[in-house]
């Protein structure tokens, strides 16, 4: 039985003034098992992007309980998160976010230069994951010289760049065409494969869908 | 101020409001039909409040500068004109004698007043006379064993001081000179202070007949007749004066007022000065001149000089302009007696006449000038009011030099903050086009926008600048105050306006200009946010460029034809057509540089090519330089065409390019000063305003080199910061940022490194001169105390007499006879006033002033050369004022300059001939040899000009003067060097009777050290006023970053950034565009200070050139902490921001 590596319990989180509260997740408990490629999906405003910044500890909550590989989030401080981010999780955005200014190779090294590694080894491990999503020959060029396909395969690498053992991914195709999201998700597969890795990949595609091993199906801020 | 930057200030003032109120005007009607841009500009400065107050702070610096400049001059100007006027009370002009006499005061006949008197009595001009004496004579005060070596001392005729100025004593009262009995005396407050006496007590004053006694009879208040400032000064009656000096019936002065009073009388002054010297002139002998110098073509003769001194003597080019019309209209009057009865305007016609080989004339001219007059008349007051308005003017121009770094790093700050207005409303903008907004829609926006804070920061800036030019007032207060000179702060309702409507002119001008630039955008790439270079824009086709060009060559006329066919807006035609003298010339230039395309650099070629040329022709250096500028990046430019078309990589070639741009034009720019000299000897050196103009284009050249090498800049920092294991993740992005936004990097480096440059000029000439710490003696020749007694009273006999001279090892004494000097067979023919002066033979065996030139012929060492000149009376050894200066905020210097030696010559010198012979004489001159000239050091103590001086052994100051010229000055070498200063009050006590005055020469050159030092952080200091714009646009650009970078920092916080380490970049980013422009600042600040050194070091041996380290440590790490503390606040903002917050800004 593999190991739980996400949970939570009862959560909740609101948005917004006194007045005019938005209750966002309305008691969500979830959990996930180490390796699983897990789709969050629902209509706009469900709150699965709420719950994506939530579990990675990007966002606070208001009530409830996180889990992450055994450590309860809400007894972090921002620096411990911080850390937590730097040395087990990925991100992978719909928008891309790479650093415009920085190139691919140093846009993958910076998570690890963050974690600690020297420049050498930083540059190696950014070179080798660029091969693994095939950019090896771009690594001088900027994002804005790259294709959308090729900046998410980028954004990828980057998030796997640690070797972290969740990758959260919010709506990692969301910008591309059908042929680069097939690419993008045999990629997924396939690293997850090779690294046992756990993807929760936030997404309106029923593609991307239909290629995770479970969905959690979200309705105004409840798991439905 | 009656000038300001060189324009009438009246005029000027008035320029600037009208121009002012048209630009109100131009708003306020374009605001009143399109009120919406109003709106849609104005409500952007409320909505971010933090960067409105930095964006005024920036904006307000030029209005501050121009307004603290203009406040300073303005305080110089009242102060000076204060003290004239409180020195001279009523008195406009003052009658003295001939000028003939060598040595102390000139008397003459109390016969001439009484003449005088009956000569005015009629004219309506002059209100009244006053005759007196005046001279500087010891007092003391006896029973508190006080002295005062330099007194003034006045005796006036009590017959006419009553009706001349109103005496009043300490508690009000009206007191009269006629009132003093014989042993009756009057002091003002000066002296009761200086000598502790007060009514009622006694004064002892000295004369060659020795020591008298007064009582005084009241103690007056300072001012007017009483003496003006904090100075000292004794009244005596006329007749007890006359007695005590054995001087019955003579006096030295006769004072003139005008009728009315402050300015009224003011005005008078010409008529009444003119008046006085036609009728104090032998009107036979005037016409006699005037007959000779109508002969033989000396009018065309006086019309050439004229023409040939209106750029270096404009006073000289005028009188002789106009003496020469009126000898060849045959027009004989008053103007023509006003100006030969001037002797120096005999001098420099003597001079000509010598020159074109008529010197049977001159000869003529020269005995009859001897007996033209027999009194001057000097137009003392509104001499003083001209001193006061040319020192007013130099002072503003030199604060404005200084400043004007300040006001162009103000100017870029504007243009930053337009650029990022425009970067981070490109969407709303494009959006505001695409729905129909035109492109001088955008302009206007912006420019309501910017006129607000234009506005907004002239009224600021000048009231900071008023402030500021009273702090600085205060503190040259305790630099400058003297009992002679008192400043008081002052500010002109004129500068006032100036600086109010200069300052928001300026600003406005870029407000526009950066507008222009931020509305030329592309909607699509506005609206979606892509970069530039996504959408090009395509050229417009030749026959459309030709048919530009050829149009603006005809641009009136095309103008009046668009009008009257209605083409485009008639207003906007019409606009256009009533500036044309400006925008005629721009748009010809535009046009042609659009024409030629690619091939711009041609067109630049050529004109700078032009101007390199005209200025060669002309022997303008500022037309050279700027031709050479202008060569420099043509050939830049030139390659970059060529890397263009030959380099594939574009990065690669625009490297290249931009290296060689910038590269070169630097080069051109640092050339050493000399560097043409072989060439172009007569290149004339470019004014003071070519300063700031060189140095931004040296900075703007310097930023353009580095941000075009970032490639190897981001490497070479990667690799030294690659060392700092925590750090490595923050610097790369700390780095990579701003060096991807070149545009405003560049600029915020250009702004820290103009301020960075002009203080560290500051800082290495400031080290240079501390030469004076090191080898004192070359200022003070190696002796402790320098003294000098009243010329009237000299010591009889040999000083050593009256001295211990077991504490001395050198005693030498000095006298000084004013000479007239011209060249033997240079150039400079023309008799020029000089001094000489006669040395004991104990000075040449131990002075150790320093040659800078010598004849290797009489002596290879500097001793040698004064060794040759002690037995030879043939020989002189000159001041280094001879040498023509260069200085270009110095008075102008009337006295002799050589014409076989220039500024920076070798230290091996041929030796020449002069001709000398005693002021004001028709003596047979002394042929001369100059073998040596002494450093510029050693004139006096520290720098300073001073007139033309030659130094010789005593015989000589004889033989010129005619008769024995005593001893004025002393210098004393001590066996115990460390009581110089009690020495020179032992001194002043034993040599009382002789007024004299003695002061230790190391306490006085540690003195005007300290007062050098002291002005150099002044300035220093108002420089750096720079720095505040450059931290505020440090802040500017934080708060910008932060917002346009919201989503970046989400990212960064999702792959691990701490908050610490957000706030960690943001701080590192700021520090490192503030260090590129300290660096770029330093480089340039010490490769010209370098370039001034080697001038300097010319004139100035043994000087060394230092980079003060600690200094500039300062100055960095002031510069670093400032801009960080600018932006702890957006950064502390960017740590804050809650990471899924960050990342859903779009």
């Amino acid at each position: 039985m593999p190991e739980i590596v996400i949970s939570t319990e009862n959560l909740h989180k609101f948005y917004g003034s006194r007045d005019q509260k938005v209750h966002a997740l309305k008691g969500v408990s979830i959990s996930i098992a180490e390796g699983e490629i897990v789709g969050v999906m629902g209509p706009s405003g469900c709150g699965k992007t709420t719950l994506l910044n939530c579990l990675s500890g990007l966002d606070s909550i208001d009530d409830g309980n996180i889990s992450i590989q055994g450590n309860t989030l809400t007894d972090l401080n921002d620096d411990q998160l911080s850390e937590l981010r730097a040395k087990k999780m990925g991100f992978v955005f719909q928008t891309f976010n790479l650093l415009p200014v920085l190139t691919a190779v140093e846009n993958v090294e910076l998570p690890l230069l963050v974690s600690g590694f020297s420049g050498k080894q930083a540059r190696a491990r950014a070179l080798e994951k660029l091969g693994e999503v095939e950019l090896e020959d771009w690594q001088h060029h900027l994002p804005g010289e790259l294709s959308g396909g090729e900046r998410q395969r980028v954004t990828l690498a980057r998030a796997l760049a640690n070797d972290p053992a969740i990758v959260w991914a919010d709506e990692l195709t969301g910008n591309l065409d059908s042929e680069n999201e097939r690419l993008v998700m045999d990629l997924v597969i396939q690293l997850n494969k090779e690294n046992n890795q756990t993807f929760v990949i936030v997404t309106h595609s029923d593609y991307v869908g239909g290629r995770t091993d479970r969905i959690i199906q979200m309705k105004d801020g409840e798991v439905v | 101020m009656e000038k300001v930057f060189g324009l009438p200030a009246t005029e000027l003032a008035l320029v600037m409001t009208a121009l002012m109120v048209v630009i109100f005007l131009i708003i306020g009607i374009g605001a009143a039909r399109r009120f919406i841009l109003v709106k849609m500009g104005s409500r952007n400065i409320p909505r971010r409040k933090g960067q409105s107050i930095l964006i005024v702070i920036g904006l307000m610096l030029s209005s501050s500068i121009i307004a603290t400049s203009l406040g300073i001059g303005d305080t110089v100007r009242y102060s000076v004109r204060s003290v004239a006027l409180d020195f001279l009370g009523p008195t406009d002009e003052i009658i003295k004698g001939p000028g003939r006499q060598l040595v102390g005061e000139e008397y003459f006949d109390y016969f001439e007043f009484e003449r005088i008197r009956q000569l005015t009595q009629d004219n309506k001009n002059i209100d009244a006379l006053l005759p007196l004496i005046e001279i500087n004579l010891p007092a003391s005060n006896d029973d508190l064993e006080l002295a005062e070596s330099n007194m003034r001392v006045r005796g006036v005729d009590g017959g006419y001081s009553d009706n001349f100025d109103k005496l009043e004593n300490l508690q009000g009262q009206i007191v009269s000179i006629s009132s003093l009995s014989d042993d009756e005396t009057y002091i003002n407050l000066g002296a009761s202070e200086t000598l502790t006496i007060g009514k009622g007590e006694d004064i002892s004053v000295y004369t060659r007949s020795g020591k008298a006694e007064f009582t005084v009879r009241d103690v007056l208040k300072n001012g007017g007749l009483a003496g003006g400032g904090r100075r000292p000064y004794i009244l005596f009656n006329l007749n007890t004066l006359q007695q005590l000096l054995d001087k019955e019936g003579r006096i030295t002065n006769i004072w003139v007022s005008n009728t009315g009073t402050g300015e009224d009388a003011l005005d008078l002054s010409e008529d009444v000065t003119k008046f006085l010297r036609t009728e104090l002139t032998d009107a036979n002998v005037a016409t006699e001149i005037f007959s000779i110098l109508q002969t033989k073509k000396i009018p065309d003769l006086l019309f050439e000089e004229s023409n040939s001194v209106r750029q270096t003597d404009k006073d000289t080019s005028e009188t002789l302009g106009q003496m020469s019309e009126n000898l060849k209209a045959n027009k004989f009057g008053d103007d023509f007696i006003k100006d030969i009865s001037d002797y120096q305007t005999q001098l420099t016609i003597l001079g000509i006449l010598d020159k074109s080989g008529l010197q049977e004339e001159a000869g003529s001219i020269l005995v009859l000038s001897s007996t033209l007059t027999t009194l001057r008349v000097d137009d003392q007051k509104s001499d003083s009011i001209r001193l006061a308005e040319r020192v007013a003017s130099g002072v503003t121009t030199i604060f404005s030099i200084f400043g004007s770094f300040s006001i162009m790093v103000g100017m870029l700050l504007i243009f930053l903050v337009f650029v990022l207005l425009a970067a981070a409303r490109s969407t709303e903008l494009g959006m505001a086009r695409a729905v129909g907004l035109k492109r001088r829609d955008l302009v206007q926006l912006f420019t309501y926008e910017g006129a607000i804070y234009a506005f907004l920061a002239a009224i600021v800036g000048t009231l900071v600048g008023v402030g500021l030019s009273f702090g600085l007032v205060f503190i040259l207060k305790d630099l400058i105050d003297t009992d002679d000179f008192v400043i008081t702060p002052y500010y002109s309702t004129i500068s006032l306006l100036i600086s109010f409507s200069s300052g928001l002119i300026l600003t406005f001008i870029t407000v526009v200009f950066s507008a222009y630039r931020a509305s030329n955008l592309n909607i699509v790439v506005a609206i979606r946010g892509l970069k530039d270079e996504f959408v090009k824009k395509a050229p417009d086709p030749m026959r459309k460029k030709i048919l530009d060009f050829a149009w603006n060559l005809i641009f009136p006329a095309k103008q009046m034809l668009w009008i009257a066919r209605g083409n485009g807006s008639r207003v906007r035609n019409l606009v256009l057509l009533l500036i044309f003298p400006f925008v005629w010339p721009i748009n010809v230039l535009t046009s042609l540089f659009k024409l030629s395309g690619k091939h711009s650099y041609m067109i630049l070629g050529a004109f700078s090519l032009l101007l390199l040329v005209s200025g060669i022709l002309t022997d303008t250096g500022a037309s050279f330089f700027i031709g050479l500028t202008g060569i420099a990046l043509s050939i830049g430019l030139f390659v970059r065409f060529l890397s263009q078309k030959f380099i594939n990589d574009f990065e690669t070639g625009n490297q290249i390019a931009g290296t060689m741009e910038g590269g070169l034009v630097l080069l051109s720019n640092s050339l050493p000063f000399d560097f043409f000299d072989r060439w172009l000897a007569d290149l004339s050196e470019p004014g003071p305003w070519f300063w700031p103009v060189g140095g931004a284009i040296s900075t703007a050249a310097a930023v353009w080199l580095l941000m075009s090498n970032t490639k190897i800049l981001i490497a070479l920092l990667n690799l030294i910061l690659s060392r700092f294991s925590g750090l490595r993740a923050v610097t790369k992005t700390a780095i990579s940022y701003p060096m991807a936004s070149k545009f405003r990097t560049g600029l915020t480096v250009a702004m820290f490194a103009l301020i960075i440059f002009t203080l560290m000029i500051f800082s290495v000439l400031n080290g240079i001169q501390d030469v004076t710490t090191e080898q004192p003696e070359r200022v003070t020749g190696g002796y402790d105390i320098k003294a000098t007694i009243t010329p009237d009273l000299p010591i009889t006999g040999d000083i050593r007499n009256s001295l211990n001279m077991s504490d001395f090892t050198v005693v030498a004494g000095a006298s000084n006879v004013r000479v007239e000097v011209k060249e033997h067979e240079g150039e400079n023919n023309t008799y020029k006033g000089a001094r000489l002066v006669s040395l004991e033979n104990g000075f040449f065996e131990s002075t150790q002033w320093r040659m800078t030139h010598l004849d290797p012929k009489y002596g290879t060492t500097d001793r040698e050369i004064w060794s040759s000149i002690a037995d030879n009376e043939n020989l002189v050894i000159a001041s280094a004022t001879i040498i023509p200066s260069e200085d270009p905020f110095g008075p102008p210097d009337r006295s002799f300059k050589t014409s076989y030696l220039a500024p920076g010559d070798l230290k091996e010198m041929e030796s020449f001939g002069i001709e000398m012979k005693k002021r004001r004489s028709s003596a047979e001159p002394e042929k001369l040899i100059v073998i040596g000239v002494i450093e510029r050091l050693a004139s006096g103590t520290g720098y300073g000009g001073g007139s033309a001086r030659f130094y010789s052994p005593r015989s000589l100051g004889a033989k010129i003067a005619k008769e024995e010229i005593p001893s004025d000055t002393f210098y004393f070498s001590l066996k115990d060097k460390s009581k110089a200063a009690n020495y020179s009050q032992k001194l002043e006590k034993i040599f009382l009777a002789n007024g004299m005055n003695a002061e230790s020469l190391l306490e006085q050159l540690e003195e005007e050290r300290a007062t050098s030092n002291a002005f150099n952080k002044l300035f220093q200091g108002f420089s750096g006023l720079g720095l505040v714009v450059g931290v505020a646009a440090i802040g500017v650009l934080s708060v910008r970053a932060v917002v346009e970078r919201r989503q970046s920092i989400g990212v960064l916080r999702a792959i691990g950034f701490k908050s610490s380490m957000i706030r960690t970049q943001f701080l590192i980013e700021s520090s490192f565009i503030t260090l590129l422009g300290i660096v770029v600042g330093i480089c340039l600040g010490i490769l010209q200070s370098w370039l001034i050194f080697r001038e300097i070091s010319k004139e100035l041996e043994g000087a060394k050139f230092a980079v003060p380290i600690g200094e500039v440590g300062v100055l960095i790490a002031i510069t670093i902490i400032a801009s960080i503390l600018a932006s702890v606040i957006p950064a502390n903002e960017a740590s804050k921001t809650y990471p899924a917050e960050a990342l859903r800004y779009e």
